[in-house]
């Protein structure tokens, strides 16, 4: 059962100020690990991304013979990702960082307003905690 | 792990540079190859560790494969170097984007020291891709195991993740627009453009600018885009759902 938000201390006043109806049956656990990423940083994980997903690889392909930039956000738009690896997934989000993991739970927050909002919370702040566990024992 | 020491170039450049001045980088590179040089130990310590760590997956085994095919391919390395080169020393070609050979002999001519630090970049810049490729498999062959003291623990990280990785697919295939979708995909195809996985008609701006946000971007191009990741993920259009995704 998945009931529990790994937030930081400014994330939970966020979470906090929601209505009650928003927060009930949620636990909060605080981010305790501490991971500082830089532009440098970014630049060596975009530099060594590959996409090995056959997902992803159709996407990269398809978007590379795009006709113009309408066309590749159709194709992004409907690219059917169900079949996507939960490898290749923790790849991308490794590739992403975790201050973007933490960008978009803060608006998440923001923007939270029905139980299924939280889930989604729930399951970034998951990733990135795992992500944040990872690099700092690696 | 250290660098090793530039092997001395010698008083005269090497044979065949007037008529090819790729063909300095290219002996370099075999020389290197040949045994003494980082690109050496790369192949056989470091590589040969990231490998090992992708083991358990066919798929990351074909990508470290393909990047070790590429530091063993000399031909790829030139390439490489030639890149390199071309980012180090704008000098050297025209406005046109022409290599202007005379220019490189007359400096490389009277300048064989700083040819030896172009090369101690490269080498410095190679070592860097591979530790980043090596953090890579580290740190998500934690996150697929689990990370904890015990055995229990990192079971039950592990599925905490897969039902969270779960989610996160569910969204991006949400029939509807939907803000963390559209964060997400905007980031997918960013990142696919920016590591050059996707060469896209009209570039990364573009589509961006499709989505709405291109303005985040701003003259500074896709690279720089990148670095500000974070703006284009909280990007007012989409968390307002004006963005069209």
């Amino acid at each position: 059962m998945m009931n529990t938000l790994f937030l930081t201390g400014e994330e939970k006043k966020l979470f906090e100020s929601l209505s009650n109806n928003v927060k009930e049956g949620w636990e909060v656990e605080i981010e305790t690990n501490e991971y500082e990423d830089t532009p440098e940083k970014f630049e060596l994980r975009l530099d060594t991304y590959m996409p090995y997903d056959p997902v992803l690889r159709v996407l990269a392909d398809e978007l590379s013979n795009a006709k113009d930039s309408a066309n590749a956000l159709e194709i992004a738009m409907n690219t059917d990702f169900s079949n996507i690896s939960e490898d290749a997934l923790i790849d991308l989000f490794y590739t992403l960082g975790s201050d973007s993991i933490s960008a978009m739970i803060q608006k998440m927050l923001e923007n939270a307003s029905k139980d299924e909002n939280i889930h989604e919370v729930a399951a970034f702040s998951v990733i990135r905690h795992s992500l944040l566990s990872a690099l700092i024992t690696a | 792990m250290s660098i090793d020491v530039l092997p001395e170039t010698g008083p005269s450049l090497p044979e065949g540079y007037e008529a090819d001045p790729s063909f300095v980088f290219s002996r370099h590179v075999q020389e290197r190859l040949n045994g003494q040089s980082i690109y050496g130990e790369l192949k056989q310590k470091e590589l040969d560790e990231v490998l090992a760590l992708y083991s358990s997956s066919e798929g990351r085994e074909s990508i470290l494969l393909q990047l070790q095919e590429s530091l063993e391919n000399p031909e790829e390395l030139v390439g490489l170097q030639g890149r390199l080169f071309e980012d180090l020393h704008p000098e050297y070609y025209t406005e046109e984007g022409d290599f202007d050979s005379s220019v490189f002999i007359k400096k490389v001519g009277t300048d064989l020291d700083a040819l030896g630090v172009q090369i101690q970049e490269e080498e410095g810049w190679l070592e860097t891709q591979v530790r980043g490729m090596r953090e890579r498999a580290e740190v998500t062959k934690r996150m697929r195991e689990g990370v904890g003291d015990t055995p229990e623990v990192r079971e039950q990280q592990k599925t905490l993740l897969q039902n969270s990785l779960s989610v996160a697919k569910k969204v991006l295939s949400y029939p509807i627009r939907h803000p963390v979708k559209t964060a997400l995909i905007a980031s997918i195809a960013t990142i696919l453009a920016v590591s050059g996985a996707a060469y896209m008609a009209g570039g990364i701006e573009q589509l961006l600018q499709q989505v709405g946000i291109s303005h985040l971007i701003g003259e500074v191009g896709a690279t720089e885009a990148a670095r500000e990741m974070g703006n284009i993920i909280t990007a007012p259009e989409v968390w307002d759902h004006s963005a069209i995704l």
